[in-house]
């Protein structure tokens, strides 16, 4: 078979090549631009409708201008020019798609190509493919004597004459494609009665690029695209890559945390102030203000936190900038304390992270130092009974507690107050180790932690945990929730945007969960974060200013008790006993928020296989297989108890 | 087709497996070529061009290479160690700098031995408590590659230091290496006790400032 290269001399394949390249870029980024709008419309629209909380509006009215500015000019020219260039491209590429359909379309060579080179003896002589010898023979002497060049009529013109010839050695050749062996074995070989054709195969590159001149660009061209451009953007990509860590950090600021974590002596104190200095050291500050010094930047954060003016407005931008960064960077150092399994660094860590979202320095009072408005000078003059939690505060009347905290306008009052109360409290009903579709922990099971909590305000009235009825603390027993506990966690809304007006950037709270061995106060796991609980009952009424004892009437189903289920990193231990752990839920927002508890693993033999099997026997059976089951637990003198026990659970129903 | 001629030379030319040959038959290649092959062109390519090609192949290769160990070599030197300081050893180093020069007792160079030594124990000790947890890091992408490295460069480092230290003590006094790690170990305990029983004022210094604190003159809280 002849082999022959065309090169697109007349310009018919290069724009099919061309249509499908551009299609197959066009159209996944058409499709991302696509999602990318409706997310982002849902998003604002959840936003805006349904979550707008009363808080995060209490949020931007009390934003300083300086802050509300620089959030304004930083997160809208990050979107929209990623929106316009990205939708730019996508218009640009539809507009070669177009031009390129209209321009194969106006050609008109799409269908002719396929037909032309098909041969069906069969359909020459117009009969079927099932024909007999008889059949074939008789049909081509009917055409034959039709169109033989010696009987045909004399008047035709020049052209009929040759299409009527051309039809005869078509006919012939069909004849003798069905009859003559060496003619069929053609056909059915290479499909041409004739034997193997000339196939062509282009090359979809006009020719102009192969002409000599052309050529020598062209080598370059694909050397150079080959050889340096493709190497390089794969460098790039790699290096980019390898420059950040799962969690987002730099490596540099990363090594630079777990420096600090190695050389950390244990007889320090670790104070939010050392987690600051440790900050501070971060790789992304000094790319984003090359040329400075850790110790700037540690000055600036410290400014920030204390409320300090750093100098000139340029500095101040700075001090946001770098603020807005911190969050990044928290978890970052959080993901590095637990991976050094440091419980007292990584509760610092999330101290400070609550500190620099709310933009006030680490100290006793800083549940209240939170609220808005509240006079720093007054409330340390008249500091009455001290007062440092919110809790404490709801005990007085809203008089009381303007004059506590040096409110004189009434209107700022309530939005102190509102504030206050708005901020979610956890109170823990019960915290346990439980294994899907088992009573107890038995050990090598694979348990996971489920707390029940209470998410209320810091004015409400606390309800003890006997005001619930049990089946409101137990975890569900349905077949769905044994195959995946976690999946009703999912369910859950999302938090609801903070109220932090001095942090740059949106926040929404969440409470990372750490787990710890009491043993040796080690962590033992990564931390778990909690993004999605219901505030629902924030909105109940139980003032504790009002509500003096929760009476009879008080109905425990109005209040909705959230669970929170953190998955064990690892199994059960192998040997009986009980395990102590220490549980921390930090708010990364809010200060107050948070709960530590204790929990005991208990892990217990699970129930023997005997004893099992008695249970089935004493279900199934009535009397006929009573004295095998007595037979067997002959064998086995524990046994003898549980199958008393038994007995008389029988004997009972 | 004057365009195509060239290229089918070339190809022509690897067939036949002659560079720089003739070879006006056609059919020793695929064989059925038409017409168009007549009018072939022969293109003089000269011997020396593909041991040019491997010559340049193999020279970039081998630069490249070196630049990128040079680098690598350079950035490692570059990085910041894993620990801040080393004030043990570059004390002995300086003790017996100044020994060369001036009369130095011979138990201070001894001491400063001996604190040398148990610095490196503390890190041999450091590093083996947190390697697992390194490791896992690493693996889970928690820190990147380079610290990791760091991190096994370390671990060398340190046991070198030890073994130096070993030396460097037999050296002083022929026998003693088997009583100095004993001794080393045992200083760096107590070191690690002293360093917590001397902190406790300055802990509690820090935790007054925490807290506010108010204490009395003779150091209870004050109620």
């Amino acid at each position: 078979m002849a082999l022959n290269y065309d090169y697109d001399e007349s310009s018919e394949t290069w724009p099919f090549f061309l249509l499908t390249v551009l299609l197959m870029a066009v159209l996944p980024l058409t499709l991302l631009q696509l999602r990318a709008l409706f997310s982002s419309d849902s998003d604002s629209n959840n936003s805006s409708s349904a979550e707008e909380s009363e808080l995060s509006s209490l949020s931007k009215k009390y934003t300083p201008p300086a802050t509300a500015d620089f959030a304004a000019k930083f997160q809208h020219k990050g979107t929209s020019v990623l929106l316009s260039l990205r939708s730019l491209l996508c218009l640009v590429g539809w507009l070669a798609i177009a031009f390129l359909v209209q321009r194969i379309s106006a050609s008109g060579i799409s269908g002719s190509m396929s037909g032309a080179g098909a041969f069906d003896p069969y359909e020459i002589l117009g009969i079927s493919s099932s024909a007999s010898d008889r059949d074939i023979k008789s049909a081509y002497r009917k055409l034959s004597l039709k169109f033989h060049p010696d009987k045909l009529p004399k008047d035709l013109t020049e052209a009929a004459k040759t299409a009527m010839e051309e039809a005869f050695v078509q006919i012939s050749k069909a004849y003798e494609a069905l009859t003559d062996e060496a003619v069929k074995e053609n056909y059915l070989k290479y499909g041409h009665p004739d034997g193997p054709q000339t196939t062509s195969h282009g090359i979809a590159l006009p020719s102009l690029l192969i002409d000599s001149r052309a050529s020598l660009v062209l080598v370059v061209l694909y050397i150079a695209s080959f050889v340096v451009i493709l190497p390089y953007f794969v460098a790039q990509w790699w290096n980019r890559s390898k420059m950040y860590t799962r969690g987002g950090l730099h490596v540099k600021t990363a090594a630079r945390f777990a420096s600090c974590l190695v050389n950390y002596k244990p007889s320090q104190v670790v104070t939010v102030d050392m987690i600051v200095h440790w900050l501070s050291r971060a790789e992304e500050f000094r790319i984003l203000f090359p040329g400075h010094e850790p110790l700037y930047f540690e000055n600036l954060l410290q400014d920030y936190l204390h409320g300090r003016d750093s100098g000139s407005a340029k500095e101040n931008e700075a001090r946001l900038r770098c603020v807005a960064k911190c969050h990044t960077l928290l978890h970052g150092m959080l993901e590095v304390c637990c991976g050094f399994r440091n419980l007292e660094i990584a509760i610092a860590t999330l101290d400070t992270f609550k500190c620099i979202v709310q933009g006030v320095p680490m100290s006793r009072d800083a549940q209240i130092m939170q609220l808005p408005n509240v006079d720093a000078a007054a409330f340390h003059e008249g500091k009455v009974d001290d007062i440092c939690t919110l809790g404490k505060l709801f005990t007085y009347d809203n008089d009381k507690i303007g004059k506590i905290l040096g409110i004189k306008d009434a209107d700022k009052l309530k939005d102190t107050l509102d504030v206050a109360a708005a901020i979610p409290h956890l109170q823990l009903l019960r915290a346990d180790f439980v294994v899907p579709g088992e009573e107890y922990v038995t050990p090598l099971s694979t348990p996971y932690i489920a707390i029940k909590v209470l998410v209320r305000s810091a004015m409400h009235r606390v309800i003890p945990t006997d005001k619930f009825p049990a089946e409101m603390l137990a975890e569900p027993q349905d077949f769905e929730h044994m195959k995946n506990p976690f999946a009703s966690m999912e369910k859950q809304p999302v938090l609801p945007t903070s109220y932090a007006p001095r942090f740059p950037v949106p926040r929404r709270n969440a409470w990372m969960c750490l787990l710890a061995l009491q043993k040796d106060v080690r962590i033992l796991q990564t931390p778990y974060k909690l993004e999605r609980l219901s505030l629902a009952n924030m909105h109940n009424h139980l003032d504790k200013r009002t509500v003096a004892k929760l009476g009879p009437d008080f109905d425990p189903h109005q209040w909705e008790v959230a669970s929170i289920r953190m998955p064990l990193g690892q199994q059960a231990p192998q040997e009986v006993g009980a395990v102590h752990m220490r549980v921390v839920i930090k708010a990364t927002d809010y200060f107050g928020a948070d709960l530590d508890l204790t929990m005991t693993m208990d892990v217990r033999e699970p129930p023997r296989v005997d004893e099992v099997r008695d249970d089935i026997y004493a279900d199934d059976s009535d009397d006929g297989d009573d004295s095998e089951a007595d037979g067997e637990s002959d064998d086995e003198d524990s046994d003898e108890e549980y199958t008393d026990i038994d007995t008389d659970t029988d004997a009972e129903d | 087709m004057d365009s195509n001629s060239t290229f089918e030379g070339d190809f022509h030319g690897f067939n036949g497996t002659s560079f720089n040959g003739t070879y006006g038959n056609s059919t020793n290649g695929n064989g059925t070529f038409t017409g168009a092959e007549d009018k072939v062109e022969t293109i003089p390519i000269s011997f020396y061009t593909p041991v040019l090609y491997a010559v340049i192949l193999v020279v970039s290769l081998v630069l490249f290479s070196r630049h990128y160990k040079q680098q690598r070599l350079r950035q490692l030197a570059e990085q910041p160690d894993i620990f801040d300081e080393h004030d043990a050893e570059e004390l002995y180093r300086e003790i017996k700098e100044m020994s060369q020069t001036q009369k130095v007792h011979e138990k201070v160079l001894k001491a400063a031995l001996l604190n040398r030594g148990a610095e490196a124990i503390r890190r041999t000790l450091k590093l083996k408590e947190l390697g697992p947890q390194i490791e896992l890091m690493y693996k889970s992408g928690t820190i990147g590659e380079d610290y990791w490295e760091r991190f096994k460069a370390e671990t060398k480092v340190v046991e070198a230091e030890f073994r130096d230290s070993i030396q460097e003590a037999e050296a002083l006094q022929p026998g003693w290496p088997k009583l100095f790690a004993t001794l080393c170990q045992e200083i760096c305990f107590n070191q690690a006790l002293s360093r917590r029983y001397h902190s406790i004022l300055a802990r509690k210094e820090v935790c007054i400032k925490e807290w506010d604190l108010q204490l009395n003159s003779d150091g209870t809280l004050k109620k």
